[in-house]
């Protein structure tokens, strides 16, 4: 099976502390990831690392993304590459309306990728059936994005956003918290309508086994202090739901 | 109040008002001496039709001052002396100059279109706007070119009459000032907006008194700065009958060594009961070496009233640019995305059609222009 992404000996740091110690993992075409890990330990790190945001940096090791190297690539062209990421605390932006910020990365990309732009009715068919799908209200196309969202509403926006800019590989930084139980029923199933496809790839940071009961892993890593400590199937976090990290984290 | 004769003189001696004299001060207007001393038509005026709206509507140009009949359909308006007089140093210069003059009983539905344009050296041009009780208006004003131009407006309300403005301050280089001033009548509205998306340095003078109940004064601008360009902004509002509003919204965004100013002061009287006012002013600042000064004043004598002011001064959020950027959309368009809405903050007119999209026109040409 060709690789979607391969992370090798990666080691990085933000403010001159070391955060990732050496991470190896590697993710096929068509399979789903779960990473799990106690608080602090880099997940969120790892995902900032692999989407390129400023102030952190690599000090060693490789990321391949698609047989490229990706920690080469500004931000904007791995998202136009095909990489997303599903931000743990989506960003508020004042005066910008979604709908506008969606179309203008939906363009972009396709710009990037040297395609023809949608024009302002075929986008807004497009991100109005993904908005029902999800339960968004589509008045909330028109707000400013993620301004006065509550949590759960937040999270729902990623996933809107995903779906319409369908990329290969998707990176879901604790989509499911905050979600309540019919949200995270509505979120999976987007994951998996949008995601499970043997030409697209999903890595799951998330601490809960509940949202592994909907989108089903491959594969279970779990990360502790910038290392990945212990990979299994999708049973591995069914045990460490009932025995916790134990002597993983020690 | 100063004669056309003592107006001459001030202007012969071209007595400017020095950071000294005034109680706020930012600029100097040194500037301006050499303005005044040169020739009109140093430069070619730039072609009037890329600033009229297509519409079919009347449209006013001035060329250095000068009304041209031939290149304008003034519907209303009318060529001539102005009655109303400024106090203020610089209004004090266009008194008794030839002007124009509005004055209409009924509501004019079409936006009217008054263009500035300049070729160099000075022109000092006043104005005055009167509605009739219940009469509604839109203006545009636009000043483009070079040199020094030198605006009085005046404006009268009548009761429960409505002006929206936006003034465009489009010039490549120079001078634009513009002084504000007049009366609003019993729950009378006067909108105004600014924008500033071009060369010229600037600054404006707005100074109102609230003397009718339920008047309502909102004001709005951009002043998008760059190189060593200077925007000075001062806005004073004094409420004395019951029940006015007031609002300042201006946003100040200042790149390489420019400086923007931003000074708003709002009175309340004793006797201005169940008064409302807010400031908001914010400024943005695009490189280490730009300056955005603010100086929001709130003075309150009233007990029962409602008046806030917020003022603060940043860079553009990194994490809203990374967001942005993680979506596919590049670092030049995500900064020019945030710039653009916080542009768009300080547009404060309904949004009539004219209005808004000549200040999107704008601020979207300051973005795109920015490369
Ligand atoms: N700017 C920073 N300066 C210093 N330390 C930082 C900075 N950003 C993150 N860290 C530290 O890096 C470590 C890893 O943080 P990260 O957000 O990746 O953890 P996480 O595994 O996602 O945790 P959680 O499960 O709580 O979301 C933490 O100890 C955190 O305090
Ligand atoms: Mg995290």
């Amino acid at each position: 099976m060709s690789k979607m992404l391969e992370i090798r000996n990666l080691r990085a740091e933000v403010d001159n502390k070391q955060i990732l110690k050496g991470l190896n993992l590697e993710i096929g075409a068509g399979e789903i990831h779960a990473i799990m890990g106690p608080n602090g330990a880099g997940k969120s790190t790892l995902s900032y690392v692999l989407s390129g945001k400023p102030g952190y940096t690599v000090t060693d090791g490789s990321a391949r993304f698609m047989g490229k190297d990706l920690l080469a690539m500004e931000p904007h062209e791995r998202a136009a590459a095909g990489l997303f990421l599903g931000f743990q605390y989506p960003v508020e932006i004042a005066g910008v309306s979604n709908l506008h910020f969606l179309r203008a990365a939906a363009n972009a990309q396709r710009k990037t990728r040297g395609e023809e732009e949608l024009s302002a009715g075929e986008f807004i068919k497009i991100a109005s059936k993904e908005a029902k799908a999800l339960g968004i209200n589509p008045e909330m196309l028109k707000r400013p994005v993620n301004v006065g969202f509550s949590g759960g509403e937040k999270k729902r926006n990623e996933m809107m956003q995903m779906a319409v800019l369908q990329p290969k590989l998707a990176i879901l930084d604790e989509t499911d918290s905050g979600l309540d139980i019919d949200a995270l029923r509505i979120v999976s199933e987007s994951i998996n309508r949008v995601m499970r496809r043997p030409d697209r790839s999903v890595l799951l940071i998330t601490h809960y086994q509940r949202l592994l009961d909907h989108v089903k892993p491959d594969f279970v890593h779990v990360l502790v202090k910038g290392q990945i400590v212990r990979s299994g199937g999708a049973e591995l976090a069914l045990e460490l739901e009932r025995e916790g990290y134990g002597e993983l984290v020690a | 109040m100063t004669t056309v004769e003592d107006s001459h003189k001030t202007k012969a001696a071209l007595t400017l008002p020095s950071p000294h004299d005034e109680e706020w001060h930012w600029s100097r207007l040194n500037a301006l001496e050499i303005l005044a001393g040169e020739e009109h038509g140093q430069f070619p005026s730039p072609n009037p039709s890329s600033f009229w709206s297509g519409l079919t509507n009347p449209k006013l140009l001035f060329v250095d001052g000068v009304y041209q009949p031939e290149a304008s359909h003034p519907g209303p308006v009318k060529i001539g002396n102005v009655s109303a007089k400024s106090q203020n140093p610089l209004g004090q210069m266009t008194n008794g100059e030839r002007g124009w003059t509005l004055e209409i009983e009924e509501d004019c539905t079409q936006p009217i279109e008054i263009l500035y344009l300049g070729s160099g050296g000075a022109y000092h041009l006043p104005s005055s706007v009167r509605l009739a009780k219940n009469v509604s208006a839109t203006l545009v004003e636009t000043y483009a070119g070079r040199g020094w131009g030198n605006r009085f407006s005046y404006f009268d309300l009548g009761e429960n009459a409505q002006l929206q403005r936006l003034s465009r301050l489009s010039c490549e280089s120079g001078f634009t000032s513009l002084i504000e001033e007049g009366r609003l009548g019993e729950n009378a509205h006067l909108l105004t907006d600014w924008i500033g998306n071009k060369g010229a340095d600037s600054r404006i003078d707005q100074r109102f008194d609230l003397t009718a109940s339920g008047a309502e004064l909102m004001s709005g601008g951009a002043f998008l700065a760059r190189e060593k360009q200077r925007h000075d902004i001062m806005i004073i509002t004094r409420h004395v009958a019951e029940g006015c509003r007031s609002r300042q919204k201006l946003r100040a965004l200042a790149d390489d060594e420019s400086t923007v100013s931003l000074a708003v002061r709002t009175e309340v009287a004793a006797s201005a009961q169940k008064s409302d006012g807010e400031q908001s002013l914010k400024g943005l600042l695009l490189s280490r070496n730009a300056t955005v000064n603010m100086k929001p004043e709130l003075e309150i004598y009233a007990d029962d009233v409602k008046c806030a002011h917020g003022a603060a001064v940043g860079e553009l959020d990194p994490q809203a640019l990374f967001y942005l950027e993680s979506r596919g959309i590049d670092p030049e368009e995500a900064k020019d995305l945030l710039i653009q809405s916080f542009v768009m903050e300080a547009f404060i007119s309904t949004p009539d059609s004219l209005l808004y999209s000549t200040w999107l026109h704008d601020t979207e040409h300051w973005a795109g222009e920015k490369e």
